[in-house]
């Protein structure tokens, strides 16, 4: 498969990722999930392509907001099919290995 | 070895054959056998002149190996002090927050960008630790990871980033402050191993 869509989330939502829940305040996970993340993946689902998402230029990544959208995504989809169409890039690995383990194991299921 | 060094072993040489020809020539108890084939004085000088390199290099070679280890891990330890450091101005920050009974929007986002360097500095410690010390680092690159990521979970996965979330009550500063320590000792501990490698 190819890469056929990118979200950049500093551009794309915002460069202060908030907490789990739209209920807890702005730029929450649920929000990112429900307004970009979700209509995107279902997309490339659909369409037999990845989605790339970049993870750069943000005030670092609260563990609420991976698990709010990406653990909640993995957890409604299944690991397996995140993981065949969402790639990350980042200039930080151990960032990126911090989003595939939530898709691993999220922490809410 | 430097060149002084060299030039050095090359003259003592020097003088030392010119003294044992003078000998040879001029006391009557230190003679040379003339029937000595030329192939046996050139096999016996290669032993000798290889006898004196092995003699000088291998101590040299592997004191300088030595010292690069040294070097190298003196380096990454001092890499894992830094990281100590950073992950201190976390529990700083909160111990500000604790104390003057509000934690900011602002503050929040402070310690969710240096939670963001500790990142980044686990992977520069990963990286020089799999280029030096590629099979034994495994595990410790992974310990670190482990010790990073349960620090950051302990600290942003609860209530923390919530908007109602304006207090740090005693229990999450305990709970935050235990976590901290936790996982600078383990850090401190992989300073110890990697001066056993």
């Amino acid at each position: 498969m190819e890469i056929k869509d990118k979200i950049v989330i500093s551009k794309d939502f915002t460069d202060t990722p908030g907490a789990r829940f739209k209920s807890e305040g702005d730029f929450s996970g649920e929000e990112f999930l429900e307004s970009i993340l979700l209509p995107r993946f279902n997309k490339a689902v659909k369409e037999k392509y990845i989605l790339l998402i970049n993870l750069d230029n943000v005030w670092g990544y609260p563990s609420s907001f991976i698990s709010g959208s990406f653990g909640i995504l993995s957890t409604e989809k299944g690991k397996d099919l995140v993981l065949n169409h969402i790639k990350f890039e980042s200039e930080n690995k151990t960032k990126i290995e911090k989003f595939i383990e939530e898709i691993k194991n999220p922490q809410g299921k | 070895m430097n060149n002084k060094l060299i030039a050095a072993f090359i003259i003592v040489f020097l003088l030392l054959g010119f003294v044992i020809g003078v000998l040879i020539n001029d006391i009557p108890f230190l003679s040379v056998s003339r029937e000595v084939q030329l192939g046996a004085i050139i096999g016996s000088s290669i032993t000798a002149f290889t006898t004196l390199v092995l003699a000088f290099s291998i101590p040299y070679l592997i004191t300088k190996q030595l010292e690069d280890k040294k070097g190298i891990k003196q380096f990454l330890i001092s890499e894992i002090t830094l990281f100590t450091k950073e992950l201190e101005k976390i529990k700083l920050k909160l111990e500000d927050c604790y104390k003057s009974g509000a934690i900011k929007n602002e503050d929040k986002m402070e310690i969710n960008l240096l939670f963001e360097y500790l990142d980044k500095k686990v992977d520069s410690i990963s990286e020089q630790l799999r280029f030096s010390y590629c099979d034994k680092s495994k595990d410790d690159i992974q310990e670190l990871k482990d010790v990073n990521a349960n620090f950051w979970k302990k600290i942003t996965s609860g209530e923390f980033m919530s908007a109602k979330f304006v207090k740090i009550t005693p229990e999450f500063w305990k709970s935050s402050f235990g976590s901290y320590c936790d996982c600078e000792m383990k850090v401190k501990m992989l300073a110890h191993k990697i001066s056993k490698y």
